[in-house]
């Protein structure tokens, strides 16, 4: 067995050793940076490059939409709605991060049928929950829409216990 | 076989660990197959995305699995070598660039690694590299322990719990060692389990910052990483580190270990646990 010091053998200083050294900084920087995150619940854990997977169960966060005037009832989303809109929010990886409002642009521009409709945009994570040990999907952050002209909307949400608004109108 | 003053039994030359070298040979190919593993499990685990039938569009992904195919068998020449991860590299960090958010955290493991290769005109050679992969992996076990620990799902065992009995086809196997109240209150098995992972994950971390080099700790946890990635029926993570391990012991990959990690890669295209249902 033999045992050595990081970086043991010295021989000067040449730009590689410093920009090496520079990276295990940065990196170790970055994964403690990214345990806080965690710990404050900001992001996903198995996402970012924080060696977090398999600490908890996934979230696979997923999206529910549903027409306001009717409560709970679902607008049937394709895979392609899902993608576009979970790669538009950087696949909700960032916990606390509103629903942007280009994703919903993009979302009604694809789908002229729901325009004018008062929409409710629920997204959903699957938790571990305890007593007994189990997985749930839950609501985590939600958002309305209300029409206030033929192609300008308001906008409402809640998500990390904060109160969003804002007003948007569609894109050509 | 007595390396560093640390006696293992002989076994075959196909089932060693490590490559077992004869007088004169060059070390170097061995420590070029490991990278090109490592290069390797980052195709692999790009496969589903960009082979799915919506993304496929034949002259494209015909192309890239070509230049891919060209890059990696360059990668094990010696006057390719540094090129071939370069030109590699610039595909791998632009896709990497464009969707970044997606990137699962082997990737990520790869971005802090491969590409640093391209720093040495004879990276294999390079005990600065090996030394910086060491030092990075050991600083990856050492966050992953401290991600479980925050979590608190591993020492109260309430992880492994889940698993065995709403996992994957693999990740349910200890169900059996504990009844249905485990998910009550996690039975000490589980509690063992998760303990034990943590206290690995520590200990390996420690170890590679330390500096310690026996072939025997490398056998283990090259054997340890193995049985992870069967049990999270994941072998991508598992396999990119068992290939920079190699580089960061200078021991290099032996191609028994490459035929595994290999066949391994081909079966998590569609699951492990999918193949073990399949052959059963």
């Amino acid at each position: 067995m033999s045992y050595e010091l990081p970086f043991s053998k010295p021989g000067g200083w040449p730009a590689q050793k410093v920009i090496l050294l520079g990276l295990i900084i940065l990196h170790a920087a970055w994964i403690v940076f990214h345990l806080t995150l965690v710990s404050r619940e900001l992001i996903n854990p198995w996402k970012l490059g924080g060696y977090g997977m398999y600490t908890t169960v996934h979230p696979k966060p997923g999206l529910i939409v549903s027409d306001s005037r009717f409560g709970s009832f679902e607008i049937p989303l394709t895979d392609d709605d899902r993608d576009q809109i979970a790669r538009e929010n950087k696949y909700f990886i960032f916990r606390c991060q509103p629903l942007t409002v280009a994703s919903l642009q993009t979302f009604l521009k694809n789908n002229a049928r729901l325009v004018g409709v008062p929409l409710r945009f629920i997204v959903t994570e699957q938790k571990m929950l305890r007593d007994p040990i189990r997985a749930e999907l839950l609501p985590h952050a939600i958002l309305e829409i209300r029409w206030t002209g033929q192609s300008t909307f308001d906008y409402a949400g809640k998500v990390c216990g904060k109160i969003f608004r804002g007003k948007s109108e569609l894109k050509p | 076989m007595s390396v560093q003053g640390l006696t293992i039994p002989r076994l075959p030359d196909f089932m060693m660990p490590v490559p077992v070298v004869r007088a004169g040979e060059d070390i170097g190919k061995y420590v070029r197959l490991a990278l090109m593993t490592a290069m390797l499990s980052v195709c692999f685990e790009r496969i589903p995305d960009e082979f799915k039938p919506e993304n496929f569009h034949w002259l494209f992904s015909t192309a890239l699995a070509a230049g891919a195919v060209v890059a990696l068998g360059a990668t094990l020449t010696e006057k390719y070598s540094r090129i071939a991860v370069a030109v590699f590299c610039v595909f791998f960090l632009y896709d990497v660039a464009g969707d970044w958010a997606a990137q699962a955290n082997h990737g990520w493991l790869a971005v802090w690694t491969i590409p640093l290769a391209m720093l040495f005109a004879k990276w294999w050679e390079q005990p600065l590299y090996a030394d910086y992969l060491r030092i990075t992996l050991g600083i990856v076990m050492l966050g992953a322990a401290a991600q479980k620990l925050l979590a608190g799902t591993y020492l109260d065992g309430s992880y492994i719990a889940y698993l065995s009995y709403f996992g994957s086809a693999t990740e349910n196997m200890f169900f059996v060692l504990c009844s249905a109240d485990t998910l009550n209150k996690p039975c000490g098995w589980h509690k063992f389990l998760g303990t034990f992972i943590v206290l690995w994950q520590i200990g390996v971390g420690l170890l590679l910052l330390a500096g310690v080099r026996s072939l025997l700790f490398l056998t283990v946890e090259v054997g340890f990483l193995l049985g992870a990635g069967l049990y999270a029926d994941e072998m991508n993570f598992q396999v990119l580190n068992i290939a920079l391990l190699c580089i960061a012991f200078r021991v290099g990959m032996s191609y028994g270990l490459f035929i595994a990690c290999g066949a391994l890669l081909l079966i998590d295209i569609h699951s492990i646990g999918k193949f073990v249902q399949y052959v059963l």
